[in-house]
């Protein structure tokens, strides 16, 4: 299957520590990129739908992130907005990890 | 049969508990929301903040989502008071003499600011802040006001300083006490603080009272008189001395207030059938094993929904450990858990960010405040929300030292 998606390197995996988050900044916009525990990758925009805070800077339990300014969290995997004050999901963006590089498709 | 559910009070924390029950109940439900504001529920956060900055109106602080839905679902007497209510009888009176009668009651109150009582505190320009009407009128105030003398350095006061500021009034705070929020965090934040803002052009008066606020011969607002003799001009005067829980109606009806309307972990009062959440009650917190009261926008928030969870049939409790936060400038002020049981302190410089812990007598950790840039303090303060949920006695050198605690 050809892959048409527009795959943009983006950071080592190295970068990103097990159960935690890295921001990559690309093209003046910040993303945030995540790494579980069982190394599945996820990235996300890293700009809190609330009112303004990175969220990479935030709080990672599980597949949550908490955003460091007000507490809301999302769902990493899915960007769903899960406890006020958040409200809007995060926009995700696919992910996929090659030669020891995360890949994303920020189109 | 239906059951009827009656809220008073369509602040954040009732209009929450209406809103939940609107996107969950069946039919036979019926919601009945009763606010002596003539708005939909909104959040007051941004009113000291956007609102007084002219940058949001009230739409960008609705509670509810803005599509109807709630509305369709919920009876709302906007701009009605709730005069009494009857706990045997299980009925409520309005102030234009409805009688509604309740299966469940929710009260939902809130606070009410606290006034000078000073000679002058009635006199035109000077204002408190609580309701959206208020920040629209100080706004307005703004706009045209060049002094501004703010009474009382806590949170509120300080952002309405900071608000001032950056619409070129010349601020002045005045303090009763020695230090900023002296009864609320540990003097180093408090200086911290302080710092920013007199960065920013804010000056401070601490120490000192306000006796007298003297008006001109044709009631315009003048000259400040303080305790300490001086005499402050000014023409706008926002008054931020601290809010009490509203609990006049529960008192009235025979319910079990002290300090707020006591309540359980589940959030029922002393009456059967009627709950209580938010600003308004004090609860036995079972991390605590104590009564709390918290004003906070989170803990309404976490209020609401265990009041909701409960109409509608599944059984729950509040044991959220209460997180409170403030905007001040580019910086971020949070406090997680009770500072004020705690008994002694453990501080963690990181880099311009200062991180407090509260240990009780044990060693516990019962709070953390923080000062700082969310980038610092934001993953501080949700580790240490972690351990104090789970009664960690942390060790000392690892939080001076800024480590991780888990
Ligand atoms: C200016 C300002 C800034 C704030 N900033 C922050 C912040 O940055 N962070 C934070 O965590 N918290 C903040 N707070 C606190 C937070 O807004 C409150 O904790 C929260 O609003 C509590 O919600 P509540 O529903 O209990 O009460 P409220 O929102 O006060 O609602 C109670 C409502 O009940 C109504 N009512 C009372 N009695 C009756 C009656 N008999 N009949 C009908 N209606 C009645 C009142 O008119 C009111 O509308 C701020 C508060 C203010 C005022
Ligand atoms: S900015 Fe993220 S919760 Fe407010």
């Amino acid at each position: 299957m050809s892959d048409t998606k527009n795959w943009i390197k983006a950071l080592d995996t190295t970068k990103v520590a097990r159960g935690d988050v890295a921001r990559w900044d690309h093209d003046g916009r910040s993303y945030a990129i995540f790494r579980t525990d069982s190394d599945a990758f996820y990235a996300t925009d890293d700009i809190c739908t609330h009112e303004y805070a990175h969220i990479s800077d935030g709080y990672v339990e599980g597949t949550t992130i908490e955003c460091p300014r007000h507490a809301g969290c999302f769902d990493f995997r899915t960007g769903q907005a899960l406890n006020p004050p958040v409200c809007v999901n995060l926009r995700t963006f696919p992910v996929k990890v090659e030669d020891g590089a995360i890949y994303i498709d920020i189109a | 049969m239906s059951e009827r559910i009656v809220i008073i009070g369509a602040g954040q924390s009732g209009g929450r508990v209406a809103q939940i029950l609107a996107s969950n109940a069946d039919t036979n439900m019926s919601i009945t929301l009763i606010g002596s504001e003539p708005h939909r529920p909104y959040n007051r956060p941004p009113l000291s903040k956007g609102v007084l900055l002219g940058k949001s109106g009230l739409d960008d602080c609705l509670v509810w989502p803005q599509d109807g839905s709630v509305e369709s679902r919920v009876m709302f007497h906007a701009g009605r008071r709730a005069k009494s209510f009857d706990a045997r009888q299980q009925s409520v009176e309005l102030d234009n003499g409805t009688v509604l009668e309740y299966d469940k009651l929710v009260l939902a109150t809130g606070s009410r600011v606290r006034h000078l009582s000073v000679p002058g505190a009635g006199a035109e320009g000077v204002y408190t802040l609580r309701t959206f009407d208020d920040a629209e009128r100080i706004a307005r105030q703004f706009r045209t006001g060049k002094r501004l003398l703010v009474v009382g350095g806590g949170f509120v006061g300080l952002e309405i300083a900071a608000a001032a500021r950056a619409r070129g009034l010349e601020t002045v705070v005045v303090e009763a006490t020695h230090r900023l929020l002296s009864r609320i965090v540990p003097e180093e934040v408090g200086a911290a603080l302080a710092r920013y803002h007199e960065e920013a052009g804010v000056s401070f008066r601490v120490g000192s009272m306000v006796e007298e606020l003297v008006t001109t011969s044709s009631r315009k607002p003048n000259a400040a008189v303080l305790s300490n003799g001086e005499t402050l001009p000014y023409d706008l005067a926002v008054v931020g001395v601290g809010v009490t829980a509203d609990t006049a109606l529960a008192k009235a009806a025979g319910l079990d207030v002290q300090v707020g309307i006591r309540a359980d972990s589940s959030l029922r009062t002393s009456a059967p059938n009627v709950f209580a959440c938010g600003d308004a009650v004090s609860f036995w917190h079972p991390v605590f094993e104590r009564h709390v009261r918290v004003e906070a926008w989170h803990n309404a928030e976490d209020h609401a929904r265990v009041v909701a969870d409960q109409l509608l049939g599944r059984p729950a409790v509040c044991n959220t450990v209460p997180f409170f936060w403030s905007d001040q400038y580019d910086r971020s002020m949070q406090i997680v858990g009770i500072p004020h049981f705690g008994s002694e302190l453990v501080s963690c410089t990181l880099n311009d960010a200062k991180i407090l812990y509260h240990l009780d007598a044990y060693g516990v950790l019962v709070a953390a405040t923080a000062l700082g840039h969310d980038r610092v303090i934001g993953r501080k303060i949700s580790e240490a929300r972690r351990l104090i949920m789970r009664k960690v006695k942390p060790d000392p050198h690892l939080m001076k030292q800024g480590r991780s605690l888990l």
